[in-house]
């Protein structure tokens, strides 16, 4: 019975060791399977919505975009072919040099962007995402970016992610909404 | 500059155009990463440096463990690893300092984190040094020195107890004094989860050791315009919020934008000599067995009121920080020196009925007796106390010890 109650010792520690770099699973599949979706929905949403496509028909053919978490974390890739439809790449698109690459610097700072607690514009002002490519593109995809979370995000989580609440009618909201997540779901 | 462009910036900048010097250099290689999630940032910055083998050195306290707690929680997904020696005493003697640096050497690393306090980024300063310049013995240099090759990367983790010489190129080990540009750190984290609050005595000292740097850089003759910057936003933050982190609920905002004062009041430092407020307060500190903030809170108001008669400057640009804009717009230029020392004067004042005059206003209250006076002297003037000779330290002194103000005019 005292062998069980004996206390246990603690391992005494070097005082010089390696700690290696762990991992966060649910934080790495939480955001795999948001970036999947906002890859999708950003596919569906050049087709439905006009002010998207109007972004995408400004960017030349051929241009790509890859917004993911440093070092090798999460990663969504997008592409316009030479025809001009927009269509989500997956982690294959990063085979090819990107036109534009947005890195999230931690994937803390993906979370926080990602679970809507910072805005992207706040995000970017905190130093936490770095872009390279033309920075005029980049910030199209930004808007971009802004436009699909107004149509996948409810009013009350979609405030907090973007910059300004867009005063949409009704109905363009709603019927985006619904015709963006059937496209995303989809996938076309 | 035509006088319309001139007048314009004086219009928005007053009393720096006035001093613009001719030449001048400025030099501060600290980046500082402060806010939410600031230590998170520390793997891509140390990637971008190409580091890859990063040795975090810590001391075995409590903010020691603590940081290195953060630390591999923010190195989580990084892909990076790194290694920890959390044995780094407070005071190291030549031999620890040897030990490390060969530690450092033999295990390829390549970059430094300190995790602690103020003697901790001593040593890995002195460590970098050694690597830098290829020797294992620290002993050989002394004051200024030139680095023939770069030092590896340093990034600090800011604490709200500290030397506060963390960001700044001077390092202190074996009672031996460096400095070095180079040595001050590339980055310096600024974590509001590294904040542990202090009781008042140490959080106004610390303040008092940043504060006496940032007026410092105003009185220096060479002082120029990007330097005041900095030491005006340091002493634009002591004065906002120091009082209130006295109290213990105030939140960590404010704790936080102290810790940014004295970033920022190193890095104008660096670019300074010591002038006689900083050396006399060290001074006072060494011979009278008192903690450098406290003895520099003491002295600063006396010292800066005699370094003004003495030199007849005009310190008009410190009462910007040191009041109101109010106050400033409302006092003429030529009393804005006077007004400044007077701002300093009701600062000390407000900070010792805030800590319930728990903080000492006089050499006497820390007990620092007059027989003491002509060794202070005797080693300040040895550390080449600039400015002051020997009646101006006892005048000084003598003030400071029965809190008599001085006036501006002899």
């Amino acid at each position: 019975m005292h062998l069980l109650l004996k206390k246990k010792k603690k391992p005494s520690r070097e005082p010089y060791r390696e700690i290696s770099s762990g991992s966060k699973p649910l934080k790495r599949i939480y955001l795999s399977i948001i970036l999947w979706f906002m890859g999708r929905a950003i596919q569906a949403a050049a087709r439905v919505d006009k002010t998207v496509k109007a972004e995408f028909d400004a960017l030349p053919d051929g241009f790509t975009f890859s917004l993911g978490v440093f070092p090798d974390g999460p990663c969504m890739v997008l592409g316009k072919n030479i025809r001009g439809r927009v269509k989500s790449l997956g982690r294959r698109g990063l085979e090819q040099p990107v036109d534009v690459r947005i890195t999230i610097k931690n994937i803390e700072a993906a979370i926080l962007l990602f679970t809507f607690q910072e805005s992207t514009a706040i995000s970017t002002i905190r130093d936490r995402l770095v872009v390279d490519g033309d920075l005029s593109q980049a910030c199209a995809v930004i808007r971009i970016l802004d436009i699909v979370e107004v149509y996948l995000m409810p009013k009350i989580i979609a405030r907090m992610a973007v910059k300004r609440y867009p005063t949409w009618p009704m109905t363009r909201k709603m019927i985006g909404r619904i015709r963006i997540y059937f496209r995303a779901v989809l996938g076309y | 500059m035509d006088t319309k462009e001139t007048n314009i910036i004086q219009h928005r900048q007053p009393g720096i155009v006035e001093n613009l010097p001719y030449n001048y250099e400025f030099h501060s290689p600290v980046k500082i990463c402060s806010g939410k999630k600031a230590m998170e940032h520390i793997p891509f910055e140390l990637a971008a440096m190409n580091v890859t083998r990063p040795l975090v050195l810590a001391s075995d306290s409590l903010i020691g463990r603590r940081a290195i707690k953060l630390l591999t929680n923010a190195f989580k997904e990084s892909e990076m690893s790194f290694y920890v020696c959390d044995d780094v005493p407070d005071n190291a003697d030549a031999e620890t300092v040897r030990r490390l640096t060969t530690l450092y050497l033999e295990k390829n690393h390549d970059a430094i984190i300190v995790a602690g306090d103020g003697a901790a980024v001593d040593i890995a300063k002195v460590i970098r040094l050694m690597v830098a310049e290829k020797t294992d013995d620290p002993e050989q240099f002394e004051g200024e020195i030139k680095l023939t090759r770069a030092p590896a990367p340093l990034i600090t983790l800011q604490t709200f107890d500290g030397s506060g010489l963390e960001a700044s190129g001077w390092a202190t080990v074996c009672n031996q004094t460096f400095f070095s540009a180079q040595l001050a750190p590339q980055i310096c984290v600024i974590d509001p989860r590294m904040i542990i609050p202090m009781d008042i005595k140490t959080t106004w000292a610390r303040a008092m050791v940043s504060l006496s740097q940032a007026v410092e850089v105003y009185m220096a003759a060479d002082r120029n315009p990007v330097a005041i910057n900095y030491a005006f936003t340091a002493i634009q933050s002591i004065r906002k919020n120091l009082a209130p982190v006295f109290s213990k609920w105030v939140s960590n905002k404010k704790r936080l934008a102290l810790i940014n004062a004295y970033t920022a009041a190193a890095c104008a430092f660096s670019n300074n000599q010591p002038g006689p407020c900083f050396l006399l307060g060290k001074a006072t500190a060494k011979i009278g067995h008192l903690n450098l903030g406290t003895a520099m809170g003491i002295i600063l108001p006396y010292a800066m009121t005699q370094y003004m008669r003495k030199t007849n400057c005009d310190l008009a640009d410190l009462l910007r920080p040191l009041s109101s804009g109010d106050d400033y717009a409302g006092t003429t230029s030529s009393l804005r020196g006077k007004k400044a020392i007077r701002c300093l004067y009701d600062l000390q004042w407000t900070w010792h009925q805030a800590s319930r005059r728990k903080i000492p206003l006089t050499l006497k209250d820390v007990a620092v007796g007059r027989y003491l006076f002509p060794d202070i002297i005797e080693t300040a003037l040895k550390n080449g106390l600039p400015v002051f000779d020997k009646s101006d330290c006892e005048t000084v002194l003598e003030h400071a010890w029965e809190a008599k103000p001085l006036n501006v005019t002899s």
